[in-house]
């Protein structure tokens, strides 16, 4: 933005709230796959977002000394984490993924397993559009966390990214 | 509106009650916090939804994120991630992944 004029800026002003007046005329606030899934899954979709967005709010703050809440199997936070990503509902996944980066930002050292995790889940669950979907938009989100961290990630990790978006 | 008032009023509740009142009664406070974004009338239309989201959410930041220490925050991500592991189980789709 900063290399435009003055003039352009508020024509892609206007083209953007343009945008957002065509968007929130629409009257229906149901996700798009509602008919697949139950009301009291819609409504509680609204818990988990809530509760992803703790999450990542106590993973950014608390840091590297989570190490031992995400070793330790027997609170089931990464499973729970990873489960969230074939929720149905958009929000949800997208909350998950946040949850994810989020968890990759405060210890770089999760970050490459969380990758292998979510490729293998990928290649596993590829008949259900929303598992593609959510498994794509944490892959998406550690891809965009990785300038935040200190060590990156292994050059082969970034291979594997790219053949795998060129085969879908 | 509405969403402002019960806001004000649970910040208001736990700042008096304290810390350690928190602490202790940390489960119960996030469940019943989070039920009440679930509530169905807390997402009457779309724009109802983000609000509530967005006053829970600093509910739980103003409280959970700043009246307590580290030791009682890895509680806290311990409560949250078992709520998300229940609510997960409940819709069937935990065992699924795992398996």
């Amino acid at each position: 933005m900063t290399l435009k004029s003055e003039k352009s800026s508020f024509f892609y002003f206007s083209i953007v709230s343009n945008i957002l007046i065509l968007f929130s005329n629409f009257p229906d606030f149901n996700p798009e796959n509602a008919k697949e899934c139950n009301q009291e899954t819609i409504f509680n979709q609204h818990l988990l977002v809530c509760a992803l967005q703790e999450i990542s709010a106590l993973f950014i703050g608390l840091g590297t000394s989570i190490h031992h809440l995400v070793g330790d199997s027997s609170s089931g936070l990464l499973n729970g984490l990873f489960s969230v990503l074939i929720h149905p509902c958009v929000a949800t996944r997208l909350s998950g993924a946040w949850a994810l980066r989020s968890l990759c930002v405060a210890l770089p050292s999760e970050a490459h397993k969380c990758v292998e995790r979510c490729v293998g889940a990928f290649d596993l669950m590829k008949a259900s559009p929303d598992a593609v979907a959510g498994y794509a938009a944490a892959l998406a989100a550690i891809l965009g966390a990785v300038r935040q961290m200190p060590l990156g990630i292994p050059y082969a990790t970034g291979k594997v990214w790219k053949m795998l978006s060129i085969g879908f | 509106m509405k969403c402002l008032m019960f806001l004000q009023a649970y910040i208001a509740l736990v700042e008096k009650m304290g810390p350690q009142w928190l602490e202790k009664n940390l489960e119960v406070f996030v469940n019943h916090v989070l039920e009440l974004v679930a509530n169905p009338k807390a997402a009457t239309t779309h724009v109802d939804a983000v609000y509530s989201r967005k006053c829970v959410n600093f509910i739980l930041r103003r409280t959970v994120g700043r009246l307590l220490g580290e030791k009682a925050q890895f509680s806290a991500l311990k409560v949250l991630s078992s709520i998300v592991l229940k609510q997960m189980n409940s819709i069937g789709m935990f065992l699924f992944t795992v398996a």
